[in-house]
């Protein structure tokens, strides 16, 4: 339908206004809102992706297409939750507690949305009780944590014990990062993954959720 | 010498930057996370929202801290290189030659190896180690320069605990309060978080080394296109702004610190996100902010010379040269982060050596060229006459003592370097082989100033534990 | 925008040394080892010495030919760089790092990536081809760069006996004598035999370059504690007394040809007695004496990118870059030597130094303050603990920043999972897939590239080889 097509195209043209218009438009003529997300937002987001990693699009670009996503995104939500709508991978990502550092975290969320995750930031300084609190909420896929002093890297740890002890554990998978993060930390943690770069968490949430 | 230095920007351009920026803390203001240090700012004539945490920070007060507060005083001789090496996470394993994470041994070899590199001017431990409580690395960096380290030194503070035995530690090693404030002999990189913002413990440790006069090193770290605009005029501006927002604040707190502005400025590869280290666009920033610091009167440093390679190649040696030789030629006092390999990959000992010898030749560019009597040599050039030779004179044979001579670069004919081929990385890597065989680290102050700097780190520990 | 006025000696020290060389003008002369100077350089007011072939200056005639002597203008403001003339015998193989001789297919492959890597501006044969006959080469150089190369191009003349059979080949270009004189499209060098000696076929060569008026580049290019002081300064002051010695001779001349002065000095290793061209004794005199040419109002050549490495290494990058960007910062007209690797001819050095030209005009374009870049209302819309990247300023700017092109953005991960390829592979990648996929199109019409091709093959026939078909041998 050729308002699929203009609203996928809003996503590739980052176009947020015009993206939520159509959307707007697109519910009241009553297209279901599965519809809008999947083959107009969704397929926007896609080809924004697979673009992003042929290296023809950069960051910004991701992130205005991602902001014109979720745009639309919010207007079909409420309308989503009245289906048996699931999320392709529903991912909580935030700074520890004592770090206000957010740049690498904001770049994996904008890297996340724009590949068709939806993405929850907890924000910085956020404690293990919070994270607990907000995966109990929300019911994540994946925990993302970011940590760039080396004085804040073992809440991590904090973070992972207080999963466990909640019972949420086996059933969120954890990734970290930041600079003063490694591989081994992350094993020493039982992370389930670290990401180097920010570049780098389109693929492991993929390969954690297979999705 | 050098004259007439490379300028990036006119005097109309650097006045505008200077005003962009005190229009920056004026008009988008800045974040403290300390009601002290908002009261502070308020009792000197700031607009402060306590609940916001802001502070609007009016020029007048910026232009007072710039006149009174003091610049870090001049090397000896211009231009002389501060030579400092990188901290980081990473630690390029010397056997193995492959990245892990930094250890409390990799920070002794690293002080034991920067005694004996005479181009490195500043030691530091090279790494963060990871092998010791992660709540306190800064303590035993600290603890290890203050007893082994043969040079100046440079380091991290990450606590306000930290930082207080720090300065407890630098209060044993020099004897008391007023030789500590006489001294200065801890700095501190006042690093707000961009953009815009100053967090508590900044701001405490700002105060701690300012209430002792330390050095303190104004040196925020702007990356270009996620922490500051994506235009190098506006992410300077930002850079400055940050760094007159601690001025400021340091000049409110009556400190009598030497100060310095510039620091790490980064670019982000907007491609991906990563922390560029080496694209053309860095020295230009920093070529601005040396810039902006000279035209206020403060002496200026910045990282340069990194590479995004992971070999001691060709692209490794051109990214540190034209960064380093763009800034030395700007009249940048302080060229830092030494030994760094492949975009923050590690610190690397092998890679330090080499860039120990680009120092040597760098210090011989600083002599630039002598002329006198002796050096213009006219009565010599004149008993040579037309088509004579120059072989075998005093003259010759004096002035050849006082040439470069390479000690890990070759000058081999094209046959006579293959024919005995090995690579500049090996030859390196023996170079500190034979430091770290030859030479173990040696107690640089009494042994009771030892025993006590062990204590205050032992204290830590047992509070931490407690 | 960057102003490259680095300059490394005071005012007072750049005066010494010129008096300098103005006192052994004046006191020790030159040699000029061709009686028909004597002649030119007597008329012109010189004490000559007919028996040594010794000229001796006064101020007055030196200051004469300073202000009578057109300098060359430099091309553009932007960094330049100039292939290194064809003087190396040999070119690097990459696979074996082995230095064999050049061949008459190097210098069409030379040609073909000095018109495809856009920063060298300045093209040449890059090497002497050991497959034409010696006494033909420089004819045979200067036929293939007229037919092929897209780019304004440099073959120095050393042979005397070239001269006619090279001018032949520009007027077939020009269509005549007078147009070749007016259009410039030749020039030479006139290089010293330190010290203070010219030699006869140099001479000759300048001599009929200068009856076109055609530029001249005048080089000294002694070496220190052996032609020369061992002290820089004195290096220095013998460098400009043998330039000024050549300049006069040529105001002598009474020619319009516009002049270039060029320093090409280099220092000795102690030890072995070789040498050497990229310590910092040698990038310290090649800025003196771009300051001090600068200030004589001159056009500077000086040897810019230089390394006495002899591998793609952190030594050759960090050399290139001390000597090449120093220079650049001094404000040097053409930066030379690119392409070269210790005294050989590499193709990937090339496209190396064609990549950090890439990084250095960036540098050159320096940083726009403007009410935009300033970004005063981003800032206050971002505000503290804000960011950037999601901010139209930032998608209008994304795409302003310098990307390489053979240059290296890997992480120590994915570099070790793509094979640790160096920079210079990398570069050896870049070479072969132009060479494979571009190739060489006449830039003149076909009868003029036919009678290019007679010239040629008679000059390569008189000296007992052999032109088939075309250009090739």
């Amino acid at each position: 339908m050729e308002l699929f097509e203009k609203i996928k195209d809003s996503i590739i043209e980052m176009d947020e206004d015009k993206a939520g218009e159509l959307v707007r438009k697109a519910l009241a003529d009553g297209i279901p809102p599965m519809d809008i997300l999947g083959k107009g937002l969704v397929a926007g987001i896609e080809i924004v992706g697979e673009r992003f990693k042929a290296d023809e699009l950069f960051l910004p670009e991701v992130m205005a297409s991602a902001k014109a996503f979720k745009k639309g995104f919010e207007l079909i939500s409420p309308r989503l939750k009245e289906t048996n709508y699931t999320p392709r991978a529903r991912v909580l990502i935030g700074s520890v507690e004592g770090d206000i550092h957010d740049i690498g975290k904001n770049i994996v969320i904008s890297l996340l949305q724009g590949n068709g995750y939806e993405v929850y930031d907890a924000g910085v300084d956020v404690s293990p009780s919070k994270f607990v609190e907000l995966a109990q909420q929300l019911k994540p896929n994946i925990l993302g944590m970011s940590a760039l002093l080396t004085t804040t890297m073992a809440k991590m740890q904090d973070t992972v014990k207080s999963l466990e002890e909640a019972g949420l554990r086996g059933s969120i998978k954890v990734i970290v990062g930041g600079s003063c993060v490694s591989a081994e930390f992350a094993a020493q943690i039982s992370a389930d993954a670290y990401g180097e770069n920010a570049g780098d968490a389109v693929g492991i949430v993929k390969n954690l959720t297979s999705i | 010498m050098i004259f007439n230095r490379l300028d990036i920007l006119t005097p109309e351009e650097l006045e505008r930057i200077v005003d962009t920026s005190c229009s920056m803390l004026e008009q988008a203001g800045f974040r403290f996370e300390w009601d002290f240090a908002l009261n502070l700012m308020r009792e000197h004539g700031c607009k402060v929202d306590m609940d916001a945490q802001m502070v609007w920070i009016p020029r007048r007060l910026v232009m007072e801290a710039l006149e009174k507060m003091h610049p870090l005083a001049a090397p000896q001789e211009y231009p002389k290189l501060f030579w400092a090496p990188w901290i980081g996470m990473k630690f390029i394993d010397h056997k193995t030659q492959q990245p892990r994470s930094g250890t409390l041994q990799d920070c002794k070899n690293i002080i034991n190896v920067v005694n004996h590199l005479e181009n490195v001017s500043v030691s530091s431990t090279g790494v963060v180690p990871q092998d010791v409580d992660n709540r306190l690395p800064d303590l035993y960096m600290a603890e290890l320069l203050f007893k082994y380290s043969e040079k100046i030194f440079t380091t991290w503070t990450f606590t306000v605990d930290t930082c207080r035995d720090i300065v407890e530690m630098a209060l044993a090693v020099t004897g008391g309060e007023k030789e500590l404030k006489e001294s200065a002999i801890i700095n501190y990189l006042a690093e707000p978080v961009s953009p815009l913002k100053l967090s508590r413990h900044s701001l405490e440790i700002i105060k701690l080394y300012g209430e002792m006069n330390q050095a303190i090193n104004m040196g925020s770290m702007v990356q270009v296109g996620t922490t500051g605009p994506a235009t190098l005029a506006g992410s300077v501006a930002l850079q400055l702004a940050e760094d007159l927002a601690s001025l400021a604040y340091l000049y409110c707190l009556g400190s009598q610190s030497p100060v310095s502005l510039g620091g790490p400025m980064q670019v982000a590869d907007l491609k991906n996100g990563n922390c560029l280290y080496a694209p053309p666009e860095l020295p230009l920033i920093h070529l601005g902010i040396v810039a902006c610091a000279h035209h206020l009167g403060y002496l200026s440093g910045c990282t340069s010379g990194l590479t995004e390679t992971n070999y001691p190649d060709f692209q490794n040696g051109w990214d540190r040269g034209m960064s380093m030789i763009l800034l030395w030629a700007a009249g940048s006092e302080a060229l830092g982060m030494r030994g760094q390999i492949g975009a923050g990959q590690g610190f690397s000992l092998d890679e330090l050596a080499l860039e120990n010898e680009m120092g040597g030749m760098m210090m011989k560019l600083s002599q630039g060229i002598s002329v006198n009597d002796d050096t213009l040599a006219l009565d010599i050039i004149e008993s040579v006459g037309i088509g004579g030779s120059y072989s075998k004179l005093d003259h010759t044979n004096k002035h050849f003592g006082e040439y470069w001579k390479p000690e890990l670069f070759s000058h081999e004919a094209f046959e006579e370097y293959w024919a005995n081929y090995k690579h500049l990385a090996l030859r390196a890597h023996e170079k500190v082989e034979r430091i770290l065989e030859s030479y173990s680290l040696e107690l640089q102050i009494p042994q009771d100033v030892a025993d006590e700097i062990d204590r205050i780190r032992d204290r830590r520990i047992e509070r931490l534990k407690g | 925008m960057i102003f490259r006025k680095l300059k490394i000696l005071s005012d007072e020290e750049m005066m010494k040394i010129v008096e300098g060389a103005f006192r052994i003008l004046k006191n020790t002369g030159c040699r000029f080892d061709d009686e028909k100077c004597m002649d030119e350089l007597e008329k012109q007011g010189c004490n000559v010495n007919r028996d040594l072939l010794v000229a001796r200056f006064s101020e007055e005639i030196i200051f004469d030919a300073l202000d009578n002597m057109a300098s060359l203008t430099p091309l553009d403001d932007r960094p330049k760089a100039r292939v290194a003339s064809a003087t190396a015998r040999k070119i690097l193989d990459y696979k074996t790092k082995k230095m064999r001789p050049g061949l008459a297919r190097d210098v069409r492959d030379v040609i073909l990536l000095c018109n495809n890597l856009k920063n060298i501006t300045m093209a040449s044969a890059g090497v002497m081809a050991s497959d034409v006959p010696e006494g033909a080469i420089e004819v045979y150089n200067t036929g293939i760069l007229f037919k092929y190369s897209e780019k304004l191009f440099n073959q120095w003349i050393t042979d005397p006996d070239s001269v006619e059979a090279v001018f032949e080949i520009a007027k077939i270009i020009t269509g005549s004598e007078e147009r070749l004189s007016e259009l410039k499209i030749l020039s030479c060098m006139l290089d010293s035999t330190s010290p203070l000696t010219y030699l006869k076929g140099r001479l000759k060569i300048a001599r009929e370059y200068a009856r076109l008026n055609l530029p001249v580049a005048i080089c000294a290019a002694p070496q220190t504690g052996v032609t020369a002081p061992a002290s820089l300064a004195g290096c220095l002051v013998l460098c400009v007394a043998e330039m000024l010695a050549g300049l006069v001779w040529l105001r002598a001349l009474d020619t319009k040809s516009p002049v270039a002065l060029g320093h090409l000095a280099a220092r000795t290793d102690p030890v072995k007695g070789r040498r050497l061209s990229a310590t910092p004794e040698h990038t310290l005199m090649n800025l003196g004496a771009h300051q001090i040419i600068r200030y004589l109002g001159y056009t500077a050549g000086i040897s810019g990118f230089s390394s006495d490495s002899c591998d793609f290494d952190l030594q050759m990058g960090w050399e290139k870059a001390v000597s090449g960007v120093l220079s650049w910062a001094a404000g040097c007209d053409m930066l030379g030597r690119a392409g070269m690797i210790a005294d050989g001819f590499s193709i990937e050095q090339l496209a190396l130094e064609d990549e950090v030209l890439d990084m250095l005009y960036r540098v050159g374009e320096g940083c726009v303050v403007d009410d935009d870049a300033l970004a005063l209302e981003v800032v206050k819309k971002v505000g503290p603990g804000g960011n950037f990247l999601a901010e139209r300023h930032t998608l209008s700017h994304a795409r302003d920043f310098w990307t390489p092109k053979i240059f290296s953005r890997k992480n120590y991960s994915q570099w070790t999972a793509e094979g640790k390829k160096t920079v210079a592979d990398t570069a050896h990648e870049k070479v072969s897939e132009i060479i494979s996929k571009k190739s060489l199109s006449l830039q003149i019409p076909e009868d003029k590239a036919k009678a290019i091709d007679e010239i040629v093959g008679k000059r390569i026939e008189k000296l007992g080889g052999s032109l088939k078909g075309g250009d090739a041998l």
